[in-house]
């Protein structure tokens, strides 16, 4: 077993410009992605009135993903969002969906995608 | 330190080498799920030395990847990071007693990656230190009292629960009084560990402990819980989400546990050690001491030998 090296102190100004080069990168695939989870985010909206539990659960797994991502990029309305999104799913889940929790769901869940589609432009 | 952080989230992988990079952790390789880390994990050249591991995955989530991690010989003691962005206590619980050491929260922290890591490193350190003790232990064997520290921590590889003392801590210290109130610690103790100490090889010491501890853990069986062997004879087991514990039982089970062991030890001509159990101890809502002190408290109490009505005793005559 080895300490973890020391990167060396002349390099130290060019390893930071490497480190941010790398996480803007990161960052604008993530939001490239975006796309993709605006999708099935949507398509879990969708089905939240015929396939409850299935709808529920893609929402909670979409959020959650986001969460833990968009937080460490330093997206962070992002991921306070999601885990908003997250939280209320968890809540939902222990109750039988009702007309009045699904209204309320399907608002979180709009402002959650007004937010996401937001980013998109940043690819 | 070779590191394999598995996620499916590709670019979470990404930013995670990236950051231990930062870190100076260069020797670092991904996996996007389970079945893949664990065919990395097998191998035996190049041993992986450290996981970071997410707790939400499909198809096989984070703690069962740990069940399966700890299942491979080589990987019974390697220090396991789990990362998720869930908060909630059962998650918590459920990596802790899967055989994680230590957790650590999605948006990715670099203070506390750092300090997670670090612990991750002194763990390898402790194992490197016990190896080499028990490879002198192995050379001594003819030496009548070899150097073999008592007071030393004894970590037990085969007992369901079992974690190391600092495992233990991280855990308590991650809990907080608030929500350690749900939880208790019960001590137990061999008073005559020191003369089995003086007496034995110190691999068969180990062995002794490692079989009371495993009683210890069979009476415990109806309760998620941990047990930790912190050295002086002493065995201390966690019982997590037990707000009303029924000691007479634990007693109960305990007694006959240790019974199935008395025909082994009669078989070598050896007494049953005595165990003493102390009381179920808890931290107090508003308590100022540290949530680790429950550790200490447990073992104090299993010591206390004039505290009657607080300890329990326990011997199978061989």
């Amino acid at each position: 077993m080895t300490a973890p090296a020391r990167p060396a102190r002349p390099d130290a100004a060019a390893a930071r410009s490497s480190i941010a080069d790398a996480l803007a990168g990161m960052r604008r695939d993530f939001c490239a992605g975006l796309d993709a989870r605006i999708c099935r985010i949507e398509t879990a909206r969708l089905a939240l009135g015929s396939d409850t539990e299935a709808a529920l659960e893609s929402l909670q797994f979409e959020a959650h993903r986001i969460c833990g991502v968009a937080g460490s990029l330093g997206l962070d309305a992002v991921s306070v969002e999601a885990r908003a999104l997250e939280d209320d799913v968890i809540q939902i889940e222990r109750k039988p969906l009702s007309t009045e929790a699904q209204a309320v769901l399907n608002a979180r869940v709009e402002r959650f995608l007004d937010l996401l589609e937001d980013h998109l432009t940043e690819i | 330190m070779r590191i394999l952080a598995i996620d499916d989230e590709p670019i979470f992988c990404d930013l995670l080498t990236t950051r231990l990079e930062q870190l100076g952790y260069t020797n670092v390789e991904t996996a996007f799920n389970g079945p893949d880390a664990l065919a990395i994990a097998a191998a035996k050249t190049k041993p992986i030395e450290c996981f970071i591991v997410d707790i939400r995955m499909m198809p096989m989530d984070g703690i069962e990847l740990v069940r399966r991690l700890r299942a491979i010989p080589h990987h019974q003691a390697t220090p396991i990071v789990m990362l998720s962005a869930l908060t909630d206590k059962a998650s918590i619980d459920a990596a802790f007693m899967a055989g994680a050491n230590d957790y650590i929260t999605k948006p990715l922290d670099m203070v506390e990656l750092k300090i997670r890591l670090e612990m991750a490193r002194n763990i390898l350190a402790e194992r490197a230190q016990a190896r080499l003790l028990h490879e002198h232990v192995l050379k001594q064997e003819a030496i009548l009292f070899p150097s073999a520290d008592f007071d030393g921590e004894i970590i037990l590889d085969d007992v369901p629960g079992a974690v190391s003392l600092m495992s233990m801590e991280n855990f308590l210290l991650k809990q907080g009084n608030f929500r350690l109130r749900q939880s208790c610690a019960i001590g137990f103790t061999l008073p005559q560990a020191e003369h089995y100490f003086r007496m034995m090889d110190p691999t068969y010491y180990a062995v002794l402990i490692g079989d009371m501890a495993q009683a210890v853990s069979r009476s415990l069986a109806a309760c998620p819980h941990m047990l930790t062997c912190p050295g002086k004879g002493d065995i201390v087991a966690l019982l997590i989400d037990q707000p009303q514990v029924d000691a007479v039982l634990i007693e109960e089970n305990l007694a006959h546990e240790l019974e199935a062991l008395r025909l082994r030890f009669s078989a070598i001509d050896m007494t049953l050690p005595q165990v003493f159990i102390g009381a179920p101890v808890r931290n107090g809502l508003f308590r100022t001491q540290c949530p680790t002190s429950l550790i200490t408290r447990a073992r104090r109490a299993a010591r206390a030998p004039d505290e009657a009505v607080e300890t329990r005793k326990l011997q199978a005559i061989a």
